[in-house]
């Protein structure tokens, strides 16, 4: 065990720190009154500097130990554009004192976006949460670090660990708006035979206890909702025009809707894409979402 | 109490926190505070208007008055305090506009900052400390406000955590802790400064004679007059004799006034050399570049005639603006053996000094014992008490028959009936002016004005030598726990004044340090092994605990094996079964096996009765 620690301690743990605009006032104020201090000697001043100086340091160290005792599990769940994504994040505190205002979210570009908070994690303790993310456009939505981040106590700066190596996920087509009036909502959101998580409130004898056992959540099967199949057929040759995206979108509604479960793309011999079909309704979601159109705007 | 209220109240009470620690100062105007209250109460009176308008009036209000009231009373006065309370109160007044919370701390910092360097008394050190508990838990509640605000949460409903409160409570206490660790070893500079040093203020230092000087005292108020640091090889009582601190020796009394006979008092001239004993005396800062003047006498023109007049004068220093003077006292402790004259059996002259032999009762022998003549002395005044709000007649010839008819007094009149009675009996005596110490187990010793007393010292013949006596009698302790407070509050005070204000590498005591140093590495390297062997690995254990799955998933093999649905079978089994299941499951906490084998044992058990059941139901 003791070997075991030795060795991983070798294992840098990646980091970054934004200051914020309160922080470098904070720094202004702090290295001010130093120069103050030195060029007047008077201990009075040198007290309050240190004053400062300790702030910024149990500043850090209380981050860090915020950074290192909380540990993050995301589930991801398939997301649809312009919708609202609900992804389960689950936190550890490993601590024996609470954490607070913990963020998390991905690192891209250089920028920690947040996608959860949590105000406090008591100790030795797990919180579960959900991430509230909109993409506003299909196709590959990639990330370069999920990150775990807190500016607790004072706000002076944001120090952030980066948690795995990142990873990308698929945002289906939303779907046509205009195909909705008059027609019944019923189970939008997921697909036939599809596993989700059991919203909250529901009837507990739809949950489906092994798939439960074998994750981390409380989960159900939603009901089938059988409709008349649709043949669905869509040409890259149109992916410049304007209606593009519209046909994408009736297609995914129909596909949610449980009229069609497989897709027919059809593309010109001198185009990088194939014609072919696609079967399955899940597939089918997926190769709607990456159909020419969509890689140059990729989601934020 | 939701968070914008205990927000709030932090953030309102580290404004008010320095603001009074600013007006404490004697310099700065205390009308001030009227000023920013103002703003407050304009920003009130406003809020129906809109939020730039109102804010417009309000700061347009507060700088026109605070500002005309500043200029107009405080010509002279130095701006930079007052000019920071205007400040305050004009992003005060302009707060509904937007509320500069940060701003505003930034300048609450800047007023304790210049509250601590004008008076650097010892309720900074407290107001310090109540700073930067205030000031924490206000940033660090604004900082929470402001996430939460981002986060879409209602603020007015969501209750605050009171263990956030708690956590920093004690984050705030070790970051003050903390900076008094940070504080000795920040580089200092022997540099002058630029400007020439207006503020580099170490104060300056030179021998003196305790004989030589005395401190304006007597007003009753509790003004520390001096600290006195004593070294570790002197003890209190050999340097203050029943606990009686000499200052200055009185020959003669007339009246209320103490005449001092120049020729007539003892000076003691202390033999220096390389092995005494350092005591350090430090005599407090004062506000107004003014330093006490020691007790002196001047030449006073009265009723046409010149007499020699006690004063209580202050001593300018000008160019001491602002300083502490640092005495430093390298002598032994001297005996005093000097010599009684004369002057010292003499009655004054006055018509009340003639009157008092009448005033006399039954008086011993002249050639009574010493012993037996301080006995009756003492059991004369057994009937008199003690009262320091003694009024003296207008006529200073009456003040001791006054004295010996009301039976009560304070210690002058002791004093100098003391040492009359004893110069009738024949033996000489004198009065002397000093302080009465109280505790005398503390190295740190602070003088009160409130300790000023006198007493007599009458000539002991037979070992020729003068003997302190005191005959006043102890004042009624009016607040006990008051004097229990006031012990503490000299210790923090004396060691304020002693380890920061005058703080110096040279006086670190670095011996006592690294005696504690071993322990310090001890428990650090233990409580830090400790911490180490004792992390758990949580990446392993939050991977998808197969362990506890494992179990259900076998159990859900044999429900099919028996043609039964498991998802079925689920709720037919135990509420404690599945309970458990569920919290080994998704608990953070460790599963030892024997809970596993233990939950596995109860599955088996279990399910054959629910399949029963099953069966039962079926049929």
């Amino acid at each position: 065990m003791l070997y075991n620690r030795l060795r991983n301690l070798n294992k840098k743990v990646p980091r970054r720190l934004d200051i914020s605009s309160g922080g470098k006032w904070f720094l202004l104020l702090t290295i001010a009154l130093g120069a103050v201090a030195i060029n007047s000697n008077n201990n009075v001043i040198y007290l309050l500097e240190s004053l400062l100086l300790s702030s910024l340091l149990f500043s850090g160290i209380l981050s860090d130990y915020s950074l290192s005792k909380v540990h993050v599990s995301r589930r991801l769940n398939q997301a649809l554009a312009t919708h609202e994504t609900k992804d389960s994040i689950t936190l550890v505190n490993t601590g024996v004192f609470p954490l607070f205002c913990v963020e998390v979210g991905e690192w891209k570009s250089g920028r920690f976006i947040q996608v959860g908070y949590v105000l406090q994690i008591p100790a030795k303790s797990k919180v579960q949460i959900l991430a509230h993310q909109v993409f506003p456009r299909r196709g590959y939505h990639e990330w370069e670090h999920l990150a775990v981040a807190t500016s607790f106590p004072f706000g002076f700066a944001k120090k952030i660990r980066f948690i795995d190596d990142g990873g990308k996920r698929i945002i289906w087509p939303r779907m046509a708006k205009s195909l909705w009036q008059g027609d019944p909502i019923r189970e939008i959101e997921t697909l036939e035979g599809e596993i989700r998580n059991i919203p909250e409130g529901s009837d507990v004898s739809k949950v489906h206890w092994l798939s439960s056992a074998r994750s981390d959540q409380l989960m159900e099967r939603p009901n089938v909702v059988t409709e008349e199949q649709l043949e669905l057929s869509l040409n890259i040759i149109e992916a410049n025009s304007a209606s593009w995206e519209k046909k994408i979108e009736e297609a995914s509604f129909h596909i949610h809707r449980g009229r069609a479960d497989q897709v027919k793309i059809k593309a010109p011999k001198n185009s990088n894409y194939r014609s072919r079909t696609i079967v399955g309704r899940r597939a089918s979601l997926d190769g709607l979402a990456l159909l020419p159109g969509s890689d140059e705007k990729e989601n934020a | 109490m939701s968070w914008s209220l205990l927000s709030g109240i932090f953030f309102f009470g580290t404004e008010c926190l320095a603001l009074f620690l600013l007006i404490s100062v004697p310099d700065i105007p205390n009308y001030l505070l009227g000023i920013v209250a103002l703003g407050y109460l304009w920003r009130k009176l406003f809020k129906p208007l809109s939020a730039r308008l109102s804010t417009g009036i309000s700061i347009f209000v507060v700088v026109a008055c605070g500002y005309a009231l500043l200029f107009s009373h405080l010509p002279q006065a130095s701006i930079l305090g007052p000019g920071l309370i205007l400040l305050h109160a004009t992003l005060t007044a302009a707060g509904q506009y937007s509320s500069f919370r940060y701003w505003r701390i930034g300048i609450s910092f800047l007023e304790v900052l210049l509250a601590s360097v004008l008076y650097p008394e010892a309720q900074m050190f407290f107001g310090i400390f109540l700073f930067v508990l205030f000031s924490s838990l206000s940033m660090s509640f604004g900082f929470v406000e402001n996430e939460l605000v981002a986060a879409h949460a209602d603020l007015e409903k969501s209750k605050p955590k009171l263990k956030l409160v708690g956590q920093l409570f004690i984050i705030s206490t070790l970051i003050f802790l903390t900076s008094l660790l940070i504080f000795p070893i920040l580089p200092r500079s022997q540099w002058a400064g630029i400007g020439g040093g207006a503020m580099v203020n170490p104060g300056f230092t030179e021998t003196i004679s305790l004989q030589n000087s005395s401190l304006q005292w007597g007003k009753g108020s509790n003004e520390i007059m001096v600290t006195i640091i004593l070294p570790k090889n002197i003890s209190r009582p050999v340097l203050i004799p029943f606990g009686l601190l000499r200052m200055n020796v009185l020959d003669i009394t007339d009246g209320m006034d103490w005449v001092y006979l120049p020729r007539k008092t003892e000076r003691i001239d202390f033999k220096e050399s390389q092995n005494d004993p350092q005591i350090e005396i430090v005599r407090e800062r004062l506000p107004s570049g003014v330093l006490p003047m020691p007790y002196f006498f001047e030449p006073v023109l009265e009723n046409g005639k010149w007499i020699q007049k006690s004063s209580s004068g202050e001593w300018m220093a000008p160019g001491f603006f602002q300083s502490k003077v640092k005495y430093k006292w390298k002598s032994t402790v001297p005996a005093i053996k000097d010599q009684p004259t004369k002057e010292h059996l003499i009655f004054p002259k006055t018509q009340y000094g003639r009157k008092f032999l009448t005033l006399l009762p039954d008086i011993p022998a002249q050639e009574d014992s010493l012993e037996a003549k301080v006995g009756w002395i003492r059991k004369y005044f057994a009937e008199f008490s003690y009262n320091v709000s003694y009024q003296a007649p207008s006529n200073s010839d009456s003040i001791l028959e006054d004295f010996l008819k009301n039976k009560a007094g304070h210690c002058e009149l002791f004093a100098a009936t003391t040492a009359l009675y004893f110069r009738a009996l024949g033996v000489p005596s004198r009065i002397v002016t000093g302080f009465r110490m109280g505790n005398l187990e503390r190295t740190i010793t602070l003088v009160r004005s409130s300790q000023a007393h006198a007493w007599v010292e009458i000539w002991d013949q037979k070992r020729q030598l003068w003997t302190p006596l005191d005959f006043t009698p102890p004042a009624p302790p009016q607040y006990l726990w008051l004097s229990g407070l006031q012990d503490s509050y000299d210790f923090v005070l004396g060691n304020w004044n002693r380890y920061v204000l005058n703080f110096e590498w040279e006086k670190v005591d670095f011996k006592g340090w690294l005696r504690i140093l071993p322990w310090l590495f001890g428990l650090v390297g233990i409580v830090g092994l400790g911490s180490f062997l004792r992390r758990k690995n949580y990446e392993k254990e939050e991977s998808s605990r197969p362990e506890v799955t494992a179990i259900w998933v076998r159990a859900s093999r044999k429900i099919v094996k028996k043609g039964k649905d498991p998802e079925k079978v689920w709720p037919l089994l135990p509420e404690s079964l599945r309970t458990d299941y569920l919290k080994y499951r998704f608990s953070a906490t460790k599963v030892s096996k024997n809970e596993l084998n233990i939950l596995e044992e109860k599955f088996d058990s279990e399910l054959g009765k629910s399949l029963e059941f099953q069966n039962q139901k079926t049929l």
